[in-house]
């Protein structure tokens, strides 16, 4: 690369390029006027929104909020944005205090939780039979089943992640593979993505083909599974839950563990521009629908493809873990129609086909297929193609979510923990699974002492 | 008669502040520890199940102990150490010694959060300014966070970071120190290393007394770092008491549990207090 020589700052240019940053400077500002604003309507029943979406998402909850407000004439949807850190906690304080939102959207998957602790309220009583069957037979498989708890719908999915295989055909060139062709197994993908590994003259990892990362995203892949609707239990320490360990703690030993270890606390922040697979860190890396339309922004330029993660020799394709966002009714909620009114519209319950104008905004999939068959949404799938894999993975009945017991919050901590134990060498992945099921089942004797019913 | 009421006026804002905010919590837990409780729902009487269940069969309640035993034993006798000799060598009357005093002593008016997120980045096992400097001399320095055997005693190092608010306090107990004692020893032919281990240390006793307690109080309290910059990993090596006692309240919506563990911690702290009081007689020297 051609290098300027160095240039001398005279006063004018000086001038120059400080008058332009204040155009700049100006011309953002101006933009910012642009965004759209929340508009105040008086004389309606207000509905107390709180949500997460920050940064490029937070305009479209506006959007969407402003859409809301001005398609009906009986309640006012007013948005908070809260810190994603602190969410649960406010909303604890606030019912605590008898005062919590009308709505609330949540990340954490603690609907269960919640539910069992009396938090939030069933929403049942609100919907209709005709609601309810379209959320039962239209839904993707992943979202019909999601938000219940003993038979009833505590938490409307409004959004839901999925995890595909992102990849970098410029890798694949580089280190004479055809990016056309794409493994069909996960043990070939694995193969092929150790000619992709490089590393520098001290011998550390610059860059990695694949790293297998977090077992719960790759237990679905093994046909195995979390929670046993039928009995009712978590299901941990099974043959199939130990290949996904197993196979995930062999391909780091491989790469060697110390090496993975200190690769990964090199990498900057996995958030919007600065995520890894942009720079070329990974070649292939398994990651949440929510990429695309962040690579669309901040690296409009980056060629890239998307498959669904191959399934393992004698595992199951189309299969995926995924983290669903809800939207809750509060126990003390003042305008709880209202709230449910909300709900429907922001989530297409009510019309699938005005909705689906809403999730190109945020880049997410619908919660209804018929959504997902309007115009409005198979034009944008046009301009990011690489979408569609989501989609097609969306109608899988291979998705696994965290399990909808009362204590799931402490249930995932301590997979993450015995994950990680496995994962570093502390322990054989036989005996991380076995510890798991002996912490929960601890847990599970403890809680039973405090009194909580059936682990609850 | 008038006068009294008048003064207690006066005072009514702060007593109101500390009866609502901390006498009446303070006292509710002590009903709290003993119920089930999820914050939203009325509490349940379960007796000392809570106490119970925590001594016989939460195995990450005496990890967590552990991890807090280890890490005030570590960081409190180094920050007395660190303060201690700070203080001695900015006592000293050289060409810009103010400005050395306040430079040494702004690192512990810094919010505690900002300083964690500068640490995230100069411990960076790979990108860090730390290890970078370490390479320099040609070994790899370890993964500081990532780490099971550098994750805590990072955090330990750290909050040498702060020790500038004990070092001001060690500082106005050395200009408290009569200046005839020096003089006498001098006199008496007393070296330097004589007259801090006969003077010095003596005469400071007290203030490292009251710095010894503060800081054993704000070890076994240590949280802020531990949260923002570890969550308790890797492996569990920093889930000091308070972060583990934070995460079974707001986590996992045990306030009642929460509560007994507050207790025992309170427990705990008194006695380490009492015990460092007793010692106190062998070692402190408040000049009668």
């Amino acid at each position: 690369m051609a290098i300027d020589p160095p240039t001398t700052l005279t006063r004018r240019k000086f001038l120059a390029r400080t008058a332009g940053a204040a155009a700049t400077g100006a011309a953002s500002l101006a933009g910012c006027r642009t965004v759209e604003r929340f508009v105040h309507r008086s004389g309606r029943k207000t509905v107390r929104l709180w949500h997460l979406l920050s940064a490029e998402w937070l305009e479209p909850v506006q959007r969407a909020v402003n859409r809301f407000n001005e398609s009906q004439g009986r309640y006012e949807v007013t948005p908070l944005l809260l810190p994603s850190g602190e969410s649960d906690s406010k909303l604890l304080i606030s019912a605590a205090g008898g005062d919590p939102p009308d709505v609330m959207l949540v990340w954490s998957q603690i609907t269960s939780a919640w539910a069992s602790a009396n938090i939030i309220q069933p929403l049942d009583p609100f919907m209709s039979a005709a609601e309810k069957q379209l959320l039962l037979t239209n839904a993707y498989p992943v979202v019909a089943r999601s938000g219940w708890d003993h038979g009833k719908l505590y938490g409307l999915t409004h959004g839901f992640d999925l995890f595909v295989i992102y990849y970098r055909p410029d890798i694949f060139r580089s280190v004479g593979l055809d990016p056309d062709r794409f493994p069909e197994t996960l043990e070939e993908m694995t193969a092929i993505g150790e000619k992709m590994n490089t590393f520098d003259s001290t011998g550390s990892l610059t860059r990695v083909g694949y790293l297998p990362q977090t077992f719960q995203y790759h237990v679905p892949l093994f046909g195995g599974k979390l929670y046993d609707a039928q009995s009712g239990k978590v299901t941990l320490n099974t043959p199939e839950n130990l290949r996904a360990l197993q196979y995930i703690v062999d391909a780091r030993s491989k790469l060697g563990l110390d090496k993975v270890l200190r690769f990964q606390s090199g990498l900057p922040t996995d958030s919007g521009a600065a995520w890894p697979f942009i720079s070329g860190s990974y070649g292939m890396t398994m990651d949440g629908e929510w990429r695309v339309e962040q690579l669309r922004r901040y690296a409009p330029q980056l060629e890239y493809r998307t498959i669904p993660v191959p399934p393992p020799r004698g595992g199951k394709s189309l299969a995926s873990f995924s983290m669903v966002n809800y939207l809750v009714i509060p126990k003390q909620a003042r305008e709880p129609e209202g709230a449910w009114t909300f709900m429907k519209f922001w989530t297409g319950l009510e019309n699938p086909e005005r909705a689906a104008e809403f999730f190109p905004w945020y880049g997410w999939m619908p919660v209804l297929q018929r959504s997902e068959n309007t115009k409005v949404y198979q034009n944008w799938l046009k301009t990011v193609p690489q979408y569609r894999t989501f989609l097609k993975v969306a109608k899988s009945d291979n998705i696994v979510t965290t399990p909808p017991v009362p204590y799931q919050t402490y249930l995932m901590d301590r997979i993450t923990y015995f994950d990680q134990l496995a994962m570093r060498g502390t322990l054989t992945p036989k005996q991380a699974l076995i510890n798991l099921e002996q912490d929960i089942e601890a847990e599970l004797v403890r809680r039973k002492g405090l009194g909580y019913v059936d682990g609850a | 008669m008038r006068k009294r009421w008048l003064g207690y006026a006066f005072i009514s804002p702060w007593l109101i502040g500390f009866v609502v905010f901390t006498a009446y919590p303070f006292l509710a837990s002590i009903y709290f520890s003993f119920t089930r409780y999820s914050i939203v729902s009325s509490p349940v009487w379960v007796g000392a199940t809570n106490y119970r269940t925590l001594i016989f069969h939460d195995p990450l309640f005496l990890k967590s102990l552990f991890v807090t035993f280890n890490f005030a034993l570590f960081s409190v006798p180094l920050g007395v150490f660190a303060g201690v000799g700070m203080a001695l060598l900015l006592n000293h009357n050289i060409r810009g010694i103010r400005v050395y005093r306040t430079l040494f002593f702004l690192p512990s008016v810094a919010p505690t959060v900002a300083n964690a997120m500068v640490f995230l980045w100069l411990l960076n096992g790979e990108n860090g300014l730390v290890n970078r400097l370490i390479k320099v001399s040609g070994h790899d320095g370890p993964d500081w966070l990532n780490s099971t055997d550098w994750a805590l005693r990072s955090l330990i190092l750290m909050t040498l970071w702060g020790i500038g608010g004990s070092m001001v306090i060690y500082l106005a107990g050395l200009k408290d120190i009569p200046a005839h004692l020096y003089e006498a020893a001098v006199i008496d032919g007393a070296g330097a290393l004589q007259r801090l281990r006969h003077i010095t240390l003596p005469m400071l006793s007290p203030v490292i007394f009251f710095n010894l307690v503060m800081g054993v109080i704000g070890a076994f309290q240590y949280f802020t770092e531990a949260y923002v910059m570890t969550q308790g990993g890797p492996e569990d090596s920093t889930m000091v008491y308070a972060l583990y006692l934070f995460q079974r309240a707001w986590k996992y919506l045990d306030m009642g549990y929460a509560s007994a563990m507050a207790w025992v911690l309170f427990l705990i702290v008194m006695m380490v207090t009492g015990i460092l009081f007793r010692t106190q007689q062998r070692w402190v020297h408040y000049g009668d």
